[in-house]
């Protein structure tokens, strides 16, 4: 199978398991509820019975929004201060989806059922925690040791500069220089879950080990599939925008259109967990058979 | 030496000096201002030392009745001399979010001083610390004359100095080949008569370099010829005479400046050099060559500014106007005013929707007027340059650019420059720190820009929306034609406006309006309006046991058979704060109606009451938002039907932002 057919095949995949895509949805706005409504509480009691808030409606107007935050911004700061925790919770909570969700795509001709799916979940969760602890370590190893080279480079490329224009650029060059490498780290975080999935391995540091060998070996396709499955959500994100610009959140009917639009947006991203899950699952299995 | 060379030398000397007069332009056929403080300024810069040094002839005319038996000048730059400095103990070493860099010290020395009868006045030089006890503060000095200048006589000083500049942080100095030379020059005081201002008596007004705060001198001409590299690019206040090219690599660049109070100038070997035309102004723009495509925003900002006042205040009578881009590592140096010169500050890449090179173009212009051409001292009261000035901003930037969009216009998040003014002084921590009407040194505990700028920028825009743009534009117009190229104190607007206002408003106001300036300018109380409360009440039928005909009669029933009802409504609305403003209600009522309610905002409270068959559905105190002054805006208005949807709205934006970061952090799970 080549790189287009694989992408070809993990989009039908993906979109065939629609229980599941349900399923993943309903996770992810039940984690973000709790928080929405709780910051839901503080806007009723903050604005009360003003009526500064229907400046609101044609977009952020500022004085209002400032009146606000100086006399709430401290119930809106612990709001904001628990995102953080709700991304780790989250993070914990998909490592134990990802083995429901590979488990799942890799039994082609199964009908979808929840029991089954959480039996997955359950079956991997503590190996893939494992791997999580492992890339969370390299993850932070990464930063540091890409932030120490290239925050000395920048210094030195940008160090005594007549103009900000190699300021700005080499600021570029940084992120780009530190956002690709660590692609390829989740990358080989993924194929480490796939592998784990597909070979049934207790071993996960070798498990990492293979992956990572799996991903350098085939860096061409890996990463052509990588980058044109990443197409799919960033041609999503585009029309989302293009979507929210035209419609606007101006009145109760644009408010309600744009909700169903946003919570459809985040079942593609969900979706788009999934579509990559079964790519990266095609195309291990083409590449490396199952021992 | 033989009489012939004499003669030839004396010829040669009437030759150039009547060249050198033939060649100078005169800008004001009558001067405009009293020009007491006249200098002819002959200074080279050493771009490799980053040094200069000047030959300086003060002519200065004693227009007090005081016999004047000293001088006192300012010698700016040593206020970068070292850590013991007044400006340096107060500023930490940083001015405006930018850090001194390291071992950028500056420093100037007089090394000679003598009068025009050949006095060397030079070992009588003696520093003086008029604001604090800082003796190592060397900004400040004195020098006894044996001489008195007497009432109406001048007196003629050469001065010889030398100077280091430092690296640019706080308005002057160097970076690279890029040179910001103001507050450079040995610099006369202001001799203040008895009776000028706030003086009681005969006195120098000659204040030290502060960290926050500016400056205060005199009107006069400057005859200024600067040498410097060949191949730089020079811009500075005046009009340029002419350039004159030297055999040793240099050129200098001959400027007239008349009836100005200040003189400041810069050098580079990468401006590139821009022009285009307003009227009889010549715009003339030096920008970085990276930033060129940007050269069109500060000309437009000026252009629009330049009419703004044209029509509004007066004339800028100057024929040219120099807007000067900062160099990258010189952005110290941006965002400052001199006579006929500004720096403004734009960045590479930076759209429009951000309108900071706008609003600091027009910032720094509007100074022409309000520090330039009204030279109020700015160290003692500089509300009336930069409060004044900051509410001319959030007039022509609101205006010119839109009220909701002046200052940024990015998707989903707009600013106008009231609301930004407004913004710095309702967030400060304590907006009672100190009143607006302080000494610029004195604000000991912050709130300098805070105050000085924004609150009194609200308060003019408060002024403005109770007297009316038309009656504010006749104050301005008069404030400005009495006190231009004079040194009015705050007390000179506040009789300008109790001149003005009474005559379109009659006793509106009372007799006067030092009621509003001892609140606001001379106060630091807070000015906040509640709508407290909204009540309705149904008015329904009494029951119970009533005497009627002389018969008992029960009622049982509240219930209006004939389907009629009748509410008694009240609002109830409140003043926070102890400042008081004439202001008013706005009731409106189910049926669409509403009404208008005076309030003079002098009690604690005010109750309105209805009897009407409708409710009241919302109320708000100030309806016009003439009270920009009101720390809370928030609390104006009441409704007893909160909407809902805007609530909505933000919730579900919130939540989808919320779950798009979830699935962000997924990717790692």
């Amino acid at each position: 199978m080549n790189v287009v057919s694989i992408f070809t095949f993990a989009l039908k995949r993906a979109t065939a398991e629609r229980r599941m895509l349900v399923l993943l949805y309903v996770i992810n706005v039940i984690v973000a509820a709790v928080l929405a409504l709780a910051f839901r509480s503080v806007l009723i009691s903050g604005f009360g019975f003003t009526m500064a808030t229907s400046e609101l409606m044609q977009g952020l107007n500022f004085n209002t929004f400032q009146e606000f935050m100086l006399k709430h911004g401290a119930e809106v700061g612990v709001i904001f201060s628990q995102i953080g925790w709700y991304a780790l919770l989250y993070i914990i909570i998909n490592t134990l989806l990802a083995g429901g969700i590979l488990a799942t795509l890799r039994e082609k001709e199964t009908r979808f059922t929840v029991r089954e799916f959480f039996a997955g979940c359950v079956t991997y969760f503590f190996r893939f925690f494992r791997l999580f602890l492992l890339f969370g370590i390299l993850l932070i190893l990464l930063a540091v040791i890409w932030m120490v080279v290239l925050g000395a480079l920048f210094s030195a490329v940008t160090a005594g500069g007549s103009s900000e224009v190699p300021y700005i650029v080499w600021t570029v060059v940084t992120v780009i220089l530190f956002f690709v490498p660590l692609m390829v780290l989740l990358v080989i975080a993924d194929y480490a879950k796939v592998g784990t999935v597909l070979s049934n391995t207790h071993a996960m540091v070798r498990a990492a080990w293979r992956s990572a060998k799996f991903v350098f070996r085939n860096f061409l396709k890996v990463m052509s599939l990588q980058l044109l499955m990443l197409l799919v959500p960033i041609a999503l994100f585009i029309i989302y925008v293009w979507l929210d610009l035209s419609i606007g959140m101006t009145t109760v009917t644009t408010i309600l259109v744009m909700f169903v639009i946003q919570q459809i947006f985040i079942l593609t991203r969900v979706w788009t967990r999934v579509f990559f899950f079964s790519g990266e699952l095609e195309l291990y299995s083409a590449l490396q058979p199952r021992r | 030496m033989n009489s012939t060379t004499n003669l030839f030398r004396c010829l040669l000397g009437l030759i150039v000096s009547v060249g050198s007069i033939e060649a100078r332009q005169v800008t004001f056929k009558d001067p405009l201002s009293p020009r007491i403080a006249n200098y002819a300024i002959s200074v080279k810069l050493d771009a490799e030392k980053k040094m200069i040094s000047g030959k300086e002839k003060l002519t200065w005319r004693n227009t007090s009745k005081d016999a004047i038996r000293e001088l006192q000048f300012h010698l700016y730059l040593n206020a970068f001399k070292n850590t013991e400095t007044t400006f340096m103990k107060e500023s930490g070493g940083r001015s405006r979010d930018i850090g001194m860099p390291e071992g950028g010290w500056g420093w100037i020395d007089v090394t000679s001083m003598r009068t025009a009868d050949g006095e060397n006045l030079t070992p009588r030089i003696e520093f003086i610390h008029p604001d604090d006890d800082n003796e190592k503060d060397q900004t400040v000095f004195r020098v006894p004359l044996t001489k008195p200048v007497l009432p109406g006589r001048t007196i003629e000083v050469d001065i010889e100095f030398r100077a280091l500049l430092p690296r640019i942080f706080a308005r002057t100095g160097y970076y690279q080949n890029y040179f910001f030379v103001s507050q450079w020059f040995p610099k006369i005081g202001v001799y203040e008569s008895a009776g000028q201002r706030y003086a009681t008596k005969g006195q120098w007004n000659c204040h030290q370099y502060h960290a926050t705060g500016e400056f205060y001198a005199d009107y006069g001409t400057y005859d200024v010829d600067m040498t410097v590299p060949k191949d730089y690019v020079v811009g500075a206040t005046g009009v340029l005479q002419r350039v004159q090219d030297n055999s040793d690599g240099t050129k200098t660049v001959f400027h007239r400046a008349e009836d100005v109070h200040d003189f400041a100038w810069t050098a580079s070997a990468s401006f590139v050099d821009m022009t285009e035309q307003w009227r009889h102004v010549k715009i003339r723009v030096l920008m970085q060559p990276q930033r060129v495509h940007q050269a069109q925003r500060y000309f437009q900002a000026a252009k629009a500014t330049l009419e703004y006042f044209d029509k509004h205040v007066g004339q800028y009578p100057y024929p040219n106007l120099t807007i000067v881009d900062p160099a990258y590592g010189g952005f110290g140096s941006g965002g400052m005013e001199y006579p006929t010169l500004i720096t403004a500050g734009s960045f590479w890449g930076l759209g429009p929707e951000l309108k900071f090179a706008e609003l600091v173009t027009e910032h720094e212009f509007g100074h022409q007027y309000w520090y330039g051409m009204v030279g109020n001292n700015e160290f003692e009261e500089a509300w009336l340059d930069e409060g004044i000035n900051s509410y001319y901003e959030v007039r022509i930037m609101n205006e010119t650019y839109g009220d909701r969009t002046s200052v940024a216009d990015l998707p989903g998040f707009q600013i106008g420059d009231l609301e930004n003014s407004r913004m710095s002084y309702t967030s400060m921590r304590n907006p009672k720190i100190c009143p607006v009407f302080t000494n610029s040194w004195e604000f000991k505990q912050g709130g300098y820009g805070n105050l000085v700028y924004q609150k009194a920028a609200i308060f003019m825009t408060t002024l403005d929306r109770l007297i009316g743009r038309a009656v504010m534009d006749t104050v301005m117009k008069t404030y400005f034609n009495r006190w231009k190229f004079k040194h009015p104190c705050s007390r000179d607007f506040i009789d300008v406006v109790n001149e003005i206002v009474p005559k379109y408003h009659g006793d509106r106001f009372g007799k006067d309006l030092n009621w509003f300036f001892d609140q606001v300018l001379y106060g630091t109380d807070v000015c906040d309006y509640e709508l407290t409360r909204i009540r309705n009440i149904e008015i329904q039928k009494p029951i119970g046991v009533f005497d009627r005909n002389g018969k008992k009669v029960t009622a049982a029933s509240r219930r209006d058979t004939t389907g009629s009802r009748l509410f008694e409504s009240s609002v109830v609305a409140s003043r926070l704060g102890e400042v008081k403003m004439p202001t008013s209600v706005l009731v409106h009522f189910d049926n669409g109606e509403e009404v208008w309610e005076s309030w003079d905002g002098q009690s604690r409270w005010v109750e309105f009451k209805y009897r009407r068959p409708e409710k009241i559905v919302w109320a708000k105190v100030d309806p016009d938002t003439v009270l920009t002054i009101d720390i809370n805006w928030m609390n104006n208005s009441c409704t007893t039907e909160p909407a809902g949807a805007p609530i909505w709205k933000y919730t579900v934006k919130f939540l989808f932002w919320l779950q798009n970061i979830l699935q962000l952090a997924a990717m790692i799970g």
